[in-house]
């Protein structure tokens, strides 16, 4: 099992569309995979068709030690994934955990239980620097860095990269960076490209070979409770991310087999 | 280019363990698979030490093992069969050989993302009681061998994960296929077209992306077995980078 943290510490970046999406791309071509969502605000869960208000328990309960993941996940009813869910409730855990012991590695120990279960875990981290997101980060083996190509894009970064060296050298020694994914990507501007080109020269093959499209069907998926991969998956958005969990589960095939355990 | 021979025995070993039957006994050196169904590894006798009993008893005792179930004594002759001989002294008992199979390997694939599938041909995931109905239905296998199959998938200590390609129109599955993991190996099995379906390139797609999801999970090193008559799909296991590792064939007492 391979436990991947979708963070940007910039909003409104396209975290939750690509977490959504790479779960979906992920289980179309064979994976399983349990999505979870680390945000108050629920939007994965929602996207993946779930009603947060519904839900009897969540990853809140996970942290908290009330639940643990078998009972409080749910399947995506289109995606083929697995939820673990969040809603308004989550906020609060950041002041709960503060007493509990171990209160950053929550997550980690709750997924090592579900392990045999699942060949990839996506978290989708709440933009900030919190106790969540560090519980996301103490958890995985890596970060993917969703990136759209504007001018702020490289400062969001670095605060970011020196968050993961934090962690890496302090709670977290497999803690690495993936890959950055650039979204939202309109090729005829011109800034955009010129940003893309930046960051190729800049981190090299860290950077992912697919590119995912501005596109309108990602957009609207979210409102039927759908990842966009199959809401319509002939749109270029759709295809995108299919052809980026192709990618990234064959770059992840070039890392020796223990990587996997 | 002759693979080295290390190699072959542990993907031999990866093949036996992908085909692990529920059902299952040792006799004197002899691994004994007594699962009724279609899949002859399932129900056969592999000869993997030499032993110490006459030949003429451990043929007596495996046969009654066979019984148990129903199948027949078959064995399975591979290079590694122990003792090397083991073969003509069956043949000198009226076993006759049958399913010249090639094992084909391709060592250390590099790792590259699989092309797209057409919107129209959605890529499937299923799990091993789907699998064994779809392909059930491609070979029009009995309901009995495809709960055989089932029932090995489920207890197999290599895991499978199957794949379909479905058209999307009518929702029949033109193509599909298993991938068998046990790190660094990764057994392809199962693959089969659809008869109207044969010759556009889809056992090839299908293979690709198996390939892939087992070299995700740590399968890096391919291996699959093919009837060595089989010309067209050896063509396209060829295409995708796999050489010749080995044969074998089954040893079977003619009917009647």
């Amino acid at each position: 099992m391979r436990i991947f943290c979708i963070a940007n510490q910039k909003g409104g970046v396209g975290k939750t569309t690509t977490t959504v999406n790479l779960a979906a791309g992920l289980a179309q071509i064979g994976h399983r995979v349990l999505l979870v969502d680390l945000d108050p605000q629920g939007n994965a869960t929602m996207g993946s068709g779930i009603d947060k208000r519904a839900l009897e328990a969540t990853v809140y309960d996970v942290l908290i030690g009330g639940a643990g993941i078998a009972e409080a996940r749910q399947p995506s009813p289109h995606g083929g994934y697995h939820v673990l869910g969040a809603n308004r409730e989550l906020a609060g855990a950041e002041v709960e955990l503060v007493p509990l012991e171990q209160r950053e590695r929550r997550l980690k120990n709750a997924l090592a239980v579900v392990k045999a279960e699942y060949d990839f875990v996506l978290i989708d981290c709440p933009p900030s620097l919190s106790l969540l997101t560090l519980n996301g980060l103490c958890s995985a083996h890596g970060v993917i860095v969703p990136m759209q190509c504007e001018y702020f894009a490289l400062e969001g970064l670095s605060d970011l990269v020196n968050t993961i060296k934090q962690v890496h050298a302090n709670l977290n020694r497999e803690l690495e960076i993936i890959g950055l994914l650039r979204v939202m990507f309109d090729p005829r501007i011109t800034l955009q490209q010129q940003v893309s080109d930046q960051l190729k020269a800049h981190f090299g093959d860290k950077v992912f070979d697919t590119v995912i499209p501005r596109n309108v069907r990602l957009a609207e998926a979210p409102s039927y409770g759908q990842p966009g991969v199959t809401f319509d998956p002939a749109s270029k958005g759709a295809q995108a991310f299919v052809a980026f969990a192709r990618e990234m589960a064959a770059r992840l095939g070039q890392k020796p087999a223990t990587a996997a355990a | 280019m002759a693979l080295p021979a290390a190699l072959l025995s542990r993907v031999e070993d990866a093949s036996l363990n992908a085909s692990a039957p529920p059902a299952q006994w040792w006799i004197d050196g002899w691994l004994v698979r007594t699962l009724p169904g279609k899949a002859r590894r399932a129900r056969c006798v592999n000869a993997l030490m030499p032993g110490v009993l006459p030949l003429d008893e451990r043929l007596a005792a495996a046969e009654a093992a066979c019984a148990r179930t129903g199948v027949p004594l078959i064995f399975r002759i591979t290079p590694f069969t122990q003792p090397a001989d083991l073969p003509t002294a069956l043949r000198a008992r009226g076993f006759a050989p049958v399913d010249p199979t090639l094992v084909l390997v391709a060592p250390d694939r590099a790792a590259t993302p699989p092309p797209a599938v057409p919107a129209c041909l959605p890529l499937e995931p299923l799990d091993g009681e789907a699998f064994a109905e779809a392909v059930g239905a491609l070979r029009g296998s009995p309901p009995e061998h495809r709960r055989s199959h089932a029932l090995r998938l489920a207890h197999s200590p290599a895991p499978y994960r199957g794949l379909a390609l479905r058209r999307a129109d009518d929702g029949l599955v033109l193509a599909c296929g298993q991938v068998a993991t046990e790190p660094p190996f990764a057994g392809l099995y199962d693959v089969f077209t659809h008869a109207e379906a044969r010759n556009q390139g889809l056992a090839r797609l299908l293979c690709e992306h198996l390939l892939s999801l087992g070299a995700s999970l740590g399968g890096t090193t391919a291996y699959l077995q093919v009837d060595a008559g089989n010309g067209p799909a050896l063509a396209v296991y060829r295409r995708l980078g796999f050489v010749d590792g080995y044969g074998y064939e089954y040893l079977e007492r003619p009917a009647g």
